[in-house]
């Protein structure tokens, strides 16, 4: 299973970035072989619009299965829904790593609905 | 003869001119068509209530011939708007999005995109009456304001034959609806408010005609004493076609849905004399 936790920087100790589709890294942990990996999101995160489409379908293309951020926009989480990926809220005050050790202990909760648009 | 009655601000009394000079018109025998253009908000017709005949207006959308699809994302990758989501697998169009300008459609190598449609309004329509009467009306939360305005403008030039007179009532502003609006009619009415704002948004609206290379001829409305907008005009070479008074009564009567400028015939009469004028 791979998971994605949105990241202020490119360090599993550092917050997490509530943000979505604009987060400045993501960081992907696949749960089979134990390891992570950083994906650079400047690219998204400098677009005009559309940013959070872009993020989800960039997503779908890494195959995650579980995506631990702040909040989902309408149209992003439309992608994520329709392609399986289950959403779920981390908190901003931990890191990376506490943030998948959280889901890891079954403590976070499951995003059943999209936010609020440009959040 | 096609007019637009346009103006750079909201509330300067382009639906007041464009109602009653399309009444008087049909007063003095002109066979008129009033178009309430203002599709985010058309309210021409609170004044004639006439019974409207409505039908729906389309905008272009793509359709996913999943077959064909290889999900190669150049669709997606070419939209200007993003309004298409693409992986291996999975195709979601995002209608709202989409400006239907069929780009995916021509990029795409494997024949997998077709035509489908989206309403985004209606258009209502009078010709019992005269003046006659048509409006787009936009769906609420409707982003694509100029497409519904060129489909409302598509049956104008159908039926636009059979008067002497096209008025149009644009939306405010100084943006695309509103060029969309005086793209292709042969007389332009600015109508301005001789107030700080008004003068100001009328120097924006002078500017986007002095753009598209349009002549314009001037209504000042709710007219105090002009000193900004009169040197303005004297120093542009601006025709100014009439002064309609700053007085209560007309926002009294215009907030009861009355023809609140029944009593200005004589300035209507002037205002079409010099119009015609001009073109001949």
């Amino acid at each position: 299973m791979k998971i994605l936790v949105t990241a202020l920087k490119d360090d599993v100790n550092e917050k997490m970035d509530p943000r979505f589709g604009r987060a400045r890294y993501w960081y992907v942990y696949d749960t089979e072989k134990n390891e992570g990996y950083f994906i650079d999101n400047s690219k998204n995160m400098s677009l005009d619009h559309g940013a959070g489409i872009q993020a989800a379908t960039s997503i779908v293309d890494e195959g995650v299965d579980v995506l631990i951020t702040g909040s989902v926009g309408p149209k992003a989480f439309s992608v994520l829904e329709a392609n399986n990926i289950r959403i779920f809220k981390g908190y901003a005050d931990l890191s990376v790593k506490e943030n998948i050790e959280g889901f890891n202990k079954d403590e976070l909760e499951e995003i059943q609905s999209a936010g609020k648009p440009h959040i | 003869m096609k007019v637009a009655v346009i103006s750079g601000k909201g509330g300067t009394g382009k639906t007041t001119f464009a109602i009653n000079f399309s009444k008087f018109l049909s007063k003095i025998g002109k066979k008129v068509l009033l178009a309430d253009l203002d599709v985010e908000e058309p309210n021409g017709n609170l004044f004639f209530n006439y019974p409207l005949k409505y039908s729906e207006s389309y905008t272009y959308i793509p359709k996913l011939i999943k077959e064909n699809c290889a999900y190669c994302r150049e669709c997606a990758e070419k939209c200007m708007f993003k309004a298409l989501a693409v992986s291996k697998g999975f195709w979601m169009l995002f209608p709202e999005l989409c400006h239907g300008c069929r780009a995916c459609e021509y990029v795409c190598k494997f024949e997998a995109i077709a035509e489908d449609k989206r309403c985004i309004g209606k258009i209502g329509i009078n010709e019992v009456n005269n003046p006659s009467f048509i409006e787009g009306r936009l769906n609420v939360g409707e982003v694509l304001t100029t497409s519904l305005i060129k489909d409302v403008k598509k049956k104008i030039k159908r039926i636009e034959e059979k008067y002497e007179v096209v008025v149009m009532d644009a939306p405010p502003g100084t943006s695309c609806p509103v060029i969309e609006v005086v793209k292709d009619v042969d007389k332009v009415i600015v109508v301005a408010e001789d107030s700080p704002f008004g003068f100001y948004d009328f120097t924006l609206i002078h500017d986007l005609l002095s753009e598209l290379n349009k002549d314009y001829h001037l209504v000042i409305n709710k007219f105090k004493d002009g000193k900004e907008i009169i040197p303005f005009c004297d120093k542009e070479s601006i025709n100014v076609l009439a002064k309609i008074p700053l007085e209560k009564n007309i926002a009294y009567k215009y907030s009861k849905g009355e023809f609140a400028l029944d009593e200005y015939d004589e300035v209507f009469r002037d205002v079409y004399n010099k119009l015609i004028e001009v073109e001949n």
